[in-house]
């Protein structure tokens, strides 16, 4: 039942002519200078201007419903993991929070997301704790963090919803609440990273490979023949 | 072996894994994102990646899957830019044979609508051939939920062939 799937995809994938290319191409790209600087620009211009949101982790000290989180990855460290398990990357949705919001308006927001039976957990990050954590993500970068304020980066709620992916009717619901300043669902927040990592080297993402020890720990900078 | 050798070596495995490997992960990426061109780019660009962590990744039973899957994340940012047709407009609707060029279109076309972590799992699968437990560790998901993927998937693409060969 399911060769005639198989084989209509294998053929039609052995019917595709792939081009010459030498593996110079691949391991000679003059490109990896360029590209790290191109990210430094992207990612500077994101914290500072466009808020972070897709830089700002931390570890839990928040409130909230506390079911554990999976790692990001599974081949990463667990210090890695520990990071990455609190980026944006893992939650379905994240919701950015205004200085100004009220005491009020957080309680209200928390208990919108408490009574809410589709929230199975939600955790909160703040603008320090996130600060703390991208400077960490990012220790061997120092160009991505030093001359960035602690305040950077937007306080924010990560939350995990009962049915991953599905979190636009929360996130319709939430952000024109007062106080907040902008609500997003995973998967748009992953799309965007993606742009934001041209070359795919976000640090959380799941091809990223811990370093070895002895090498650089950015897989950016990393470099092939060292 | 001084560092230098080593190196070299490291290279020379590099590139029989590449001669390998590359054909594979270009007409897979090129079959999901429907532009050759876009394809070539990608490809490279995944296999620059691999070469910087070749140490590592040598020792892994699915370094292609894991190619492939960074191939394919970074195909993601082509979704919405890809080439309007690949085959001649007459050609467009007919039912074709497995591997005439409409057949393919139509085979690209339906894995473009499924959702990107569906559409990774199925040409894993499928087309690179991998086992449930190696999709899992290249794309650092749990087997479940490749499991899962793969079944919707299936079902989605069988669908949506049926519906364009009538």
């Amino acid at each position: 039942m399911d060769d005639d799937l198989r084989s209509l995809l294998v053929e039609s994938a052995r019917a595709i002519e792939a081009p010459a290319s030498d593996v110079e191409d691949a391991i000679r790209g003059g490109s990896r200078r360029k590209a790290f600087m191109a990210t430094i620009s992207l990612m500077t211009l994101s914290a500072v201007g466009l808020g972070g949101w897709g830089l700002a982790a931390s570890i839990d000290r928040g409130p909230g419903r506390e079911n554990p989180i999976p790692a990001a990855s599974s081949s990463g460290s667990a210090e890695h993991n520990a990071v990455c398990a609190t980026q944006p990357r893992t939650f379905d949705a994240a919701v950015f929070i205004r200085d100004d919001m009220t005491t009020e308006q957080t309680q209200a927001l928390r208990t919108l997301l408490e009574d809410d039976d589709g929230v199975i957990y939600y955790r909160f990050i703040s603008k320090e704790e996130g600060f703390q954590r991208y400077k960490a993500i990012y220790e061997m970068a120092p160009q991505l963090w030093e001359s960035l304020p602690h305040d950077a980066l937007p306080a924010w709620f990560g939350i995990r919803t009962r049915t991953p992916g599905d979190a636009s009717a929360l996130v319709t619901q939430v952000q024109d609440l007062p106080g907040v300043d902008v609500a997003r669902t995973g998967e748009l927040m992953r799309s965007q990273v993606d742009e934001m990592y041209p070359d795919g080297n976000d640090p959380c993402g799941p091809n990223w490979i811990p370093p070895t020890p002895g090498e650089t720990q950015s897989p950016t900078v990393q470099e092939s023949n060292s | 072996m001084d560092a230098v050798a080593t190196a070299r070596g490291i290279t020379l495995r590099f590139e029989d894994f590449y001669r390998t490997e590359f054909p594979q992960v270009f007409r897979t990426v090129s079959l999901t994102l429907g532009d050759d061109e876009a394809a070539k780019d990608v490809t490279q660009e995944a296999f620059k990646r691999a070469y910087a962590r070749w140490r590592r990744l040598s020792k892994e039973s699915w370094a292609g899957g894991w190619v492939t899957t960074t191939a394919l994340n970074l195909s993601r940012r082509h979704r919405s830019k890809p080439r309007p047709t690949q085959m001649p407009a007459e050609l467009d609707g007919e039912v074709g044979r497995q591997t005439d060029p409409s057949s393919r279109v139509d085979v690209s076309r339906a894995l473009r609508e499924l959702p990107f972590k569906q559409r990774q799992v199925v040409v894993l699968f499928y087309i690179r051939d991998l086992p449930v437990p190696a999709i899992a560790a290249a794309m650092s998901i749990s087997e479940g939920t490749v499991k899962a993927h793969l079944d919707q998937g299936r079902k989605a693409l069988r669908s949506l062939l049926e519906v364009r060969h009538g």
